[in-house]
This record gives C-alpha cells, structure tokens and sequence, in this order.
C-alpha cells in the first residue's frame, strides 16, 4: 500500500474555480494510473467499473473517515513537453468542506486488477503556512482569501502568541494567485509551518516529504 | 427539542433569522449555540451565544456566558467553511457544554451478579476424591495433579452440572502484583475501579452455597510456591471438619438478581440470604457461620462451608511445604506420592513392563530407597523421583538419546531433595552407594558408568560428572 500525504491547497477546496482538484505531479503511482487504466492493468476502482470519458477516466473513491465513496476522476493533459495528470475531488470536497491548510492523506493499493483508493483529510493544525518561494522566512496563509472561510479578525493577536508578526507587505504563489499578507516565521526555512490550536503547543516546521 | 452550533465569528451572527429562514428544519424550543474560531486567547474555540426558538421561529438572544470549548471531530471538519450550521447529537451536545452524565455514573456503581442458578444432576460427586479438602504432595513427575484435573473427575457428559476452577499458585516474590495473594481469594479493593472485587476462590464457594446440589471443584495447583497457611488463612476458620453441611435447596431466587444497585447492596442481602437459609442444614442441624473480614467497606461476609465445596491441592516438597499441615492437616486429606508404587499401579507400566530403561530407573528408585532405609530414613518419598518423566505426551518411553540424560536428571534430583532435606553432608557417600548398587542392572551398565562395584574409595569425578556431588571441604 502507498500513502501520500499533502497540505490542501485552493484549488482543491473551491476557493479557485469550481473545478477542485488535487495536481499529480510528484505522486508517481496516481500519475501513473492513467496509463494502468488505458493498459488494462486496472479494470475496477474500489470494486466498481472505471467509465472512459475522452479525457478523464471516471471512478469513486472512498472517503476513510465516514466511509462513503464519492465520484472523482483522472484528469490528462499533455502537450509536446509537459504531460500533467490531476484527481478531480469535487464531490468529496463539498461533502468535507475542504479548506486550504488541511493534511490531506491518499492511500492506494492494487490488488490484482482492482484498485483501491480512498481518501481523508485531517485538521491537525489550526493553521498550516506556507513559504513564499525565493524569500527566506516569509509565509503566507492560503486560506485567509478564500470566500468560504471566515475572515479572522484576532488573527494577528493570536499568532502573536507564536512569536509571528505581520511583514506589513502582501505576497502572491505564482501566476494567477492572490496576493496574501505575508508574516515572518524567525527560523522556519522548510516548506510549510503548523500552527497548534492551542498557544501551548510548539508550531511545527516541515517539508511535504516530511509527513509520509 | 434539538440542539444546533452554528460557526460565526460576527458576534453573536447577526444574519441568524436568515438562517433559521432559510434552514427548515429548525423547530420550536430548539437552541442554536454559536461559536467562532477567531479566538485570539488559542485554547480551543469559543461558544459566544446562546438562542432559544419560540413559536413563529423567533430567536431570542439568551444570557451566556462565553465558554472556551473544545470540538469533536466530526463537527470541526463540518464547520470550516464560512457559516456553517450543525446539528448536534446527544453525546457531542454533552462534549461541548461538558456536561457530566450523572446516568452513567450510576450505571458504574451498579453490581453485576457473579451468581447464577445452575443445572444439577443427581447425586454428581468428583470421581476419586475421598475428602472435600484434598492435597497431593510428591516429587516432581509422580502425578500429582493428574487425579485432579477436570477430566479425570468429572464425566464429560456431566459438563455444565459442575463446576472447576484451576488456580495455578505463583511465587512471585519482591513483586505484589505477580504472586497470587491471600487477598485474590477472598474480597479486595481495586483501586481502579473504586470497587469491591471478589477473588475467583471466594466467587465459587459463594456459588457452591446457593447451588448446594452442584459439586464445586477448587484446584490450587503447585501450591508449594506459597505458604498454604498465609495464602489461606481467611478461610482457616470455616474449612473445619465438623463444620461442613449440607445445605437446603433455595426457596427463592432473590439471591440470583442479576443486579444489585451497590457491592454493599449485594453483601447485605447475601448477609440476610445466610441467615434465613442457612440457619439448619437437610438434617436440621445449626450450620456454623464464619464471617470474612471485609476492611473495605464495613459489612463482613458471612460464609458456611457446604458439603458440595472440594478444594484440591497438589504441591512439590519444599520449604513452604515442609511443615504446613500444623493446621491444614486437621483439616485436608494429605497424600504423599510415592513414586515407584503409584507409578506400578497405572495402565502403563502394565503395558510397558518389560522395557530395560523403565526397569533400570525403578531398579534405581527401589535402591536408593534401600539405602535410604539402611541409614535410617524412611520418609524416601521425599527422596525418591517421580517416573513419569520418562513418560512422553503420547504415552511412550522416551527416545534414546534423552535417556543418558533424564539418568543424570534423576541423579540432580535425588541430590537436590537430599540438600533441602538437610543431607548434604550424604550425598557423596548415597550418590556413590547408589552407582554401586546400580552395577547389577545390564542397561545402567552398558549406558551410563561402569565403576568396580566393590572400591571403598569414592571416584568424586564419577560422582560430578552425574550431578550427584557435593565438595567436601
């Protein structure tokens, strides 16, 4: 069995468009499936037939949490020198009410020409920031512009109690983001830094790799 | 009447009857609970208001103190979004208001019945066993315990019209919680719990009372890992002779319920049950009333001592056997195991007479008892080894290359009962008697030593090398 584990982002919980979707690149065995399906390695997901759609391959996929399956499909898109693969989570996003900042956990198994996966997502922080690329320890918090979430308004006494304080300037992720107040985090460098429910608790410095 | 949380972090969510507008399943005398999570102190989240729902699905803001609450699971992830409005369930409303249920706590105290009524069979006794109290004393391998397992005193058509507890007595010294304690077989308190707790032991006497026709069998196996006196000394005063009874069948079933609503509860109706029922036995004599200390919660136990009742015992000699019976002789029936004589009786020695490595190890045990008897002692059960150690699980004489060994075995043995019998200063002068005396049998001769069977002189190498030695210094 293969377990990945990532941090929910806005794409995957309907902050940014309606289509929600968790982007593969990275996750071999589930950029794989693609090519398992066409190939006949795999005939079912989860015990029930996989319908071929032009560019997805449709299953359902079991929520681990509450047991219920959802439907979900690959998505492809490939041109001369990228080929990219997403899982479209749309329903399960809805059913959970999936926000950025949440640990998402995929599991997998092939066993014989049925293929399981499923799927649930953990609130373990109450916030989860994530690094701004190319500057040293300044992050952002993803959910803090999505519509569906509450804005904050004690947000910046709160994080206070950490030791993290506003930078004062806004920042975006890439092409197409909003921009995000930025905080500093002294002597944070990796990837994504957890925020505990409680002030009691140590905030939390890690890497994606770093939670398999 | 339903209980709803909704998450707002405006105080006190101003578009609450839109809410209620819009959601119809909220009903009159419902409560909705708000709580945010921008809560700038951390500790979990904050139950800010409090709406009660009157007829035409009014909200009326309630007085509420703000309470710092912590969330189940399910009712965070179905929260995070913005406005997000909840039922909630009994158990989940009681975790956020902690609210303490009483109820459960009265179930906690409750007392769960061990007693139960049992099937009889008429006139069922344990097959072999000549007093209600039983000990079998012996070497290692004489059989001991075999007579008192369940199979062999009960038919196994009769299963379920008796009762059998096997207790193996643990040592367990230097640490209280491995050994078995006199407290386990009567009443103690476990601290856990906060409640009484009645010992395996003291469970079926009191079973063997009110099911006076149902033989209770009470197996304490290896007992000399105990001193037998200490580990029952609770019950020394009613296990007497002239004490046991037969007691009466039970006129009514009060006793069976299979609650009590305290341990306390249960001691005293069981208290009141001894006195109405067991005041004359079936042949209208007073029954003698021992009472069990209970230290724990005041009212002792009174106890009687039924005719149905057996306790079985089988133990190895050691200190802790050595001297017991100053009282449990009185009272138990003892046995010593002699070794070869019980051994000739069974099926398969009859079945096996002619084997040279079972002669050769009787031809051993009568010997030494020979020269046992020659220097004046004559309790050689004590000295003797049991026999059934070359008895393997499926009834044959063990395979050859053990038999050097089991000799050696039995040589370590004689040398250890000699020691705790303080013979130390013989076990030189019997071990080499004894590998004289053994030169007339052929299979010793030819398997184990051959040593000139008249020399005076003792071969101590000899005597080492066969674990028969002790230095003399």
């Amino acid at each position: 069995m293969t377990q990945y584990t990532i941090v929910s982002d806005r794409k995957m919980s309907n902050c940014a468009g309606a289509d929600r979707y968790i982007e593969l690149a990275g996750i071999s065995d589930f950029e794989d499936l693609w090519d398992l399906i066409d190939t006949g390695v795999i005939i079912k997901i989860n015990d029930s037939p996989i319908t071929i759609n032009g560019k997805s391959r449709n299953f359902k996929i079991l929520d681990a949490f509450n047991n219920q399956k959802f439907d979900a499909n690959i998505g492809k898109y490939d041109t001369a020198t990228t080929q990219k693969r997403w899982l479209r989570i749309g329903k399960y996003s809805d059913s959970v009410r999936l926000t950025p900042e949440q640990i998402i956990i995929l599991f997998m198994e092939i066993r014989n020409s049925n293929c399981f996966i499923s799927i649930k997502s953990l609130t373990y922080y109450k916030h989860i920031f994530k690094r701004i690329p190319r500057e040293t320890n300044v992050y952002v918090l993803e959910a803090s512009s999505c519509e569906h979430v509450d804005e904050l308004v004690h947000l910046d006494t709160f994080l206070r109690k950490f030791n993290i304080f506003s930078r004062g300037n806004t920042y975006t992720l890439g092409k197409n983001s909003p921009s995000y107040q930025g905080y500093i985090i002294e002597g944070a460098t990796k990837e994504f830094v957890g925020i505990p429910f409680s002030p009691n608790l140590e905030i939390v410095n890690f890497n994606a790799e770093d939670l398999e | 009447m339903k209980n709803w949380l909704y998450k707002s972090n405006e105080e006190c969510a101003e578009d609450i009857q839109t809410l209620i507008e819009t959601e119809g399943t909220i009903g009159n005398k419902d409560i909705i609970y708000i709580y945010s999570d921008d809560n700038p102190e951390g500790e979990g989240f904050l139950l800010t208001c409090k709406y009660s729902i009157s007829i035409g699905r009014q909200a009326t803001l309630e007085e509420f103190t703000p309470l710092e609450i912590d969330l189940p699971y399910r009712i965070l992830y179905k929260t995070q979004t913005h406005n997000s409005l909840i039922e909630l369930n009994d158990f989940e409303y009681k975790f956020i208001l902690k609210i303490n249920d009483d109820t459960q706590n009265e179930n906690l105290e409750s007392f769960e019945n061990f007693l139960f009524k049992l099937e009889t069979e008429n006139d069922l006794i344990p097959t072999g066993i000549a007093n209600s109290i039983t000990f079998n004393i012996g070497q290692p391998n004489t059989g001991k315990s075999y007579n008192f397992e369940e199979s062999k005193l009960f038919k196994l058509e009769s299963v379920n019209k008796y009762k059998y507890l096997k207790i193996p007595v643990s040592g367990g010294i230097g640490n209280e919680y491995k050994g078995l304690q006199n407290t386990d077989l009567a009443i103690t308190y476990d601290p856990i719990k906060e409640e009484l707790r009645f010992g395996e032991f003291l469970q079926m006497l009191m079973s063997a009372i009110v099911n006076p026709k149902v033989p209770h069998v009470v197996f304490l196996d290896d007992f000399h890992n105990q001193d037998i006196s200490s580990l029952l000394s609770e019950y020394t005063p009613l296990f007497k002779g002239q004490q046991k009874r037969k007691i009466k069948e039970l006129t009514n079933n009060d006793i069976f319920n299979e609650e009590f609503s305290s341990t306390d509860e249960f001691i005293k109706q069981w208290n009141r049950f001894i006195k109405s029922h067991c005041d004359k036995d079936e042949d209208n004599n007073d029954i003698p009333v021992v009472r069990l200390t209970n230290r724990v919660s005041g009212d002792s136990l009174s106890l009687v001592f039924p005719s149905n009742f057996y306790l079985l015992g089988a133990a190895n000699f050691n200190e802790n056997t050595l001297n017991i019976f100053a009282d449990w002789e009185d009272r138990a029936e003892v046995t010593y195991k002699y070794p070869v004589e019980t051994f000739i009786e069974s099926d398969f020695y009859r079945a096996n007479e002619t084997d040279e490595f079972l002669q050769c190890c009787i031809f051993m045990n009568k010997k030494l008892k020979e020269i046992l008897e020659s220097k004046g002692i004559f309790d050689y059960e004590r000295y003797c080894f049991g026999m059934w150690k070359i008895v393997t699980s499926n009834e044959a004489i063990i395979a050859d290359d053990n038999k050097k060994k089991t000799i050696k075995f039995f040589f370590g043995m004689i040398k250890n009962a000699l020691k705790l019998n303080n013979k130390n200063s013989e076990i030189n002068n019997i071990g080499w008697e004894l590998m004289q005396q053994m030169q007339g049998n052929e299979w010793f001769k030819s398997n184990i030593k051959e040593v000139v069977a008249t020399t005076e002189v003792i071969d101590y190498k000899i005597l080492h090398k066969h674990n028969i030695y002790e230095d003399e210094i």
